[in-house]
């Protein structure tokens, strides 16, 4: 079905040189063309709308999800997903995937589903607000875990307030993010039982699909816009859909159609088709959930160079050993060895030295890191090891 | 990071090499999968008989539905202007059309072609469609030129009126601490100090009550202020200033709103509006928007940002067009009237 858009792949991929951050007044990143209005939208005055860091996140949902799993039964009915995950017959989840529809009998369905899941998904949507800056974002647990975009959030650990679908307003704080993919976390700090969604990690071109949140920032006489669509492209870092985004979305759900997140609203291009958002699955294979809960801000801004380590592969070992140096390398002069074994970088584990290549990737030039090595028998850490520009 | 850097530069070469072809083909329309579209054709087909395309000097300005069979169409008065040409779907010339009423509180004209026989459009009776219906707005042709859902249960807009002062903290009364200069209030007299008691026929309770009692009146509205300065009563009165007049430019936010296509320029101050996530143009305001009956459940009036347009409820419309026909048929009996007279009716609010 990819023919029915005419927007061929690369078009889509290469909306990070031209995307803007979502009401982000110091990130909006723009073509060269766009520059200048850039420099002028940094000066304006954004009313009640984010202000703050961008990026995003690596939101692991693996573990969390399982232990939201220990006490889903008490919790079924506050779930959306749980709401919405009555029978789907056969052909119909086809046609929520995004099989062709064989005519109006297949958009009634579509419709009567759409409009019974409406309310559960309004219902786990809330306004957030840091300061004076709204967005957006999406319970996930009963006891009030919520996710949204890193540059909502703008820095870990600071006080926010969340407005909930029916008008209540509740504390709460924020806590980890990821810069580099947008992705974000806070929890809402008054006590109590919230009413949240169920997380997906599989997501499909073509497949239909939601997105709630707060166009323009919280109105209390309208409440959060859903909108439909269909998923046009999936990379690891974003989801990208014709469900239409604007500054106040930042932060909000992306469902599929049985009601479950399977991404959060983080940046929009030039065009209506370039609505792009967090995927909440790619995380799913990470530790970096446990960084979010503990207040981490990592990862690094889409218009930083990636930090260079200086390493080179010992084609012999499984692990991260290193086999060499090349000229000028910054782990040389900080005291790296031939032989060594990287075993975490900033408390991520190192499995091989793939993963050392992403998690040096995902750092920024000047950035320092905490290094924790095998030497022969001993285990130590180099506590700032700073990365520098590759040559 | 070898491989990462590698496919960063492919893809920017490609990107390169593609996108002036692909932004021409675009068009900024969400393109549907076709099998979308086609099943969309048998909902509309009805409905589209009673679509009209307006041409203002000779350009596309916007859709019409017809509202009698003797030439009367309702369209979107402020996309009206200069030389006002109708060509119906059956039709393949334009025809003449002059303002027959106006309705500025809904933003409705009604316009009077010289013709007779025309399909009348058929107001769905009953409920608004709730959030998740789907809607179409049918064009000229058999493709609808837009479907989306219900984005928000239907709704009043707030019409945005302003004085232009800043409000004390809210303790029970609404005392100004700042008039703004050249505005509704600076002009009215109103100062530093004042205590607004009465606004209109409102009791005035606090600074929040005021701030939502003027959004809900109309930039251009005059009214009745009573202050205490001093001690003393005073009544003054104010025409009211919009508030885009007072709030600082957001350009961040009408740039973003920006993308993806013009807005229309009246956009707000609809008695009620369903807000849908149909991409319009401007110009594709003014005719019906369907359900997935086919039922004509409203009118398009406006493409109010990137994700939102708005349509008003056939209720609303129907209302607001019997006002019109019925107050110009009482004064002025159709046939002696001259076509182009404006009419303010359905202006009372």
């Amino acid at each position: 079905m990819g023919h029915y858009f005419p927007v061929p792949a690369s078009k889509v991929c290469s909306v990070p040189e031209f995307v803007l951050i979502l009401t982000c007044p110091d990130l909006v990143r723009l073509a060269p063309g766009f520059r200048r209005i850039a420099m002028r939208l940094k000066r304006s005055f954004w009313i009640g709308q984010v202000a703050g860091v961008s990026l995003a996140f690596f939101l692991v949902l693996v573990a969390v999800p399982r232990s939201f799993a220990a006490d889903a039964t008490d919790a079924a009915k506050l779930s959306a997903a749980a709401a919405n995950t009555e029978a789907i017959s056969q052909s119909f989840r086809k046609v929520l995937e995004g099989a062709p529809i064989s005519g109006v009998a297949d958009l009634r369905a579509m419709q009567t589903h759409v409009q019974q899941i409406s309310d559960s998904l309004r219902k786990c949507t809330i306004g957030v607000q840091v300061g004076n800056a709204w967005g957006s974002g999406v319970i996930i647990s009963k006891d009030g875990y919520v996710l949204t975009a890193a540059h909502v959030a703008g820095q870990p650990n600071k006080p926010c307030e969340f407005t909930l679908s029916d008008g209540r307003v509740v504390k709460g704080k924020t806590l980890g993010m990821h810069r580099t993919t947008d992705a974000g976390m806070m929890k809402i700090t008054d006590p109590g039982e919230y009413p949240y969604a169920d997380l997906a990690n599989s997501v499909k071109d073509q497949q239909w699909c939601l997105s709630m949140g707060h166009p323009g920032g919280y109105q209390s006489e309208r409440g959060s816009v859903l909108r439909l669509g269909q998923v046009l492209l999936v990379t690891p870092d974003a989801i990208t859909t014709d469900c239409t985004l604007v500054g106040g979305d930042s932060g909000g759900p992306l469902f599929d159609m049985t009601g479950r997140v399977i991404g959060i609203n983080s940046r929009i291009g030039e065009h209506l088709y370039t609505n792009m958002h967090v995927p909440v699955g790619i995380f799913q294979d990470t530790d970096d959930w446990q960084r979010m809960i503990k207040g981490r801000i990592w990862g690094r801004m889409m218009n930083d160079d990636p930090g260079w380590l200086g390493v080179k592969k010992d084609e012999t070992s499984k692990e991260a050993k290193i086999g060499g140096f090349p000229a000028k390398s910054p782990a040389q002069r900080q005291g790296l060895m031939v032989g060594d074994v990287i075993l975490e970088l900033d408390e991520r584990k190192i499995s091989d030295f793939d993963a050392l290549s992403k998690a040096v990737f995902d750092c920024a030039v000047n950035e320092s890191v905490k290094i924790k090595v095998r030497r022969g028998e001993k285990v130590l850490e180099i506590p700032y090891v700073r990365l520098e520009k590759k040559p | 990071m070898k491989y990462g850097a590698t496919n960063g530069c492919l893809v920017l070469l490609l990107v390169t090499a593609l996108s002036p072809y692909v932004g021409a083909q675009e068009q900024e329309r969400r393109k549907l999968p076709k099998s979308v579209t086609v099943a969309f054709r048998e909902v509309i087909s009805e409905p589209s008989k009673s679509t009209v395309q307006i041409y203002c000097d000779g350009f596309r300005a916007a859709l019409g539905a017809i509202v009698r069979s003797d030439g009367y169409v309702v369209t979107k008065a402020s996309e009206l202007k200069g030389k006002i040409e109708c060509q119906f779907s059956h039709e393949s010339t334009k025809r003449e059309a002059k303002i027959f009423a106006q309705d500025t509180n809904c933003d409705l004209a009604v316009l009077r072609v010289n013709a007779k026989d025309l399909p009348v459009v058929q107001w769905a009776p009953g409920d608004v469609p709730g959030v998740g219906s789907w809607l179409a707005t049918p064009g000229m042709t058999r493709d609808p030129l837009s479907v989306g859902v219900v984005s928000v249960a239907v709704r009043r807009l707030p019409p945005n009126g302003a004085l232009g002062i800043r409000l004390g903290n809210d303790d029970g009364s609404a005392q100004v601490s700042g008039v703004s200069d050249g505005l509704a209030a600076a002009q009215a007299g109103i100062r530093d100090g004042d205590i607004i008691r009465k606004f209109g026929e409102e009791d005035i309770t606090g600074s929040e009550h005021l701030r939502k009692t003027i959004r809900w009146h109309y930039p251009g509205d005059k009214v009745k202020i009573v202050l205490e300065r001093n001690g003393k009563l005073l009544t003054v009165e104010a025409t009211l200033s919009s508030l885009t007049e007072v709030l600082p430019r957001d350009e961040r936010s009408e740039f973003q709103n920006s993308l993806g296509g013009t807005l229309s320029e009246r956009r707000t101050g609809f008695p009620m509006a369903i807000q849908h996530d149909s991409v319009l143009k401007p110009a594709d305001c003014g005719g019906p928007v369907v359900d997935l009956d086919g039922k004509v459940i409203g009118l398009n009036i406006a493409r109010a940002g990137r994700v939102e347009s708005y349509a008003l409820p056939a209720a609303t419309v129907r209302d607001a067009v019997d006002k019109m026909l019925r107050t110009e048929l009482i004064s002025h009996p159709a046939e002696e009237r001259p076509a182009n007279r404006k009419s303010t009716a359905g202006n009372e609010r």
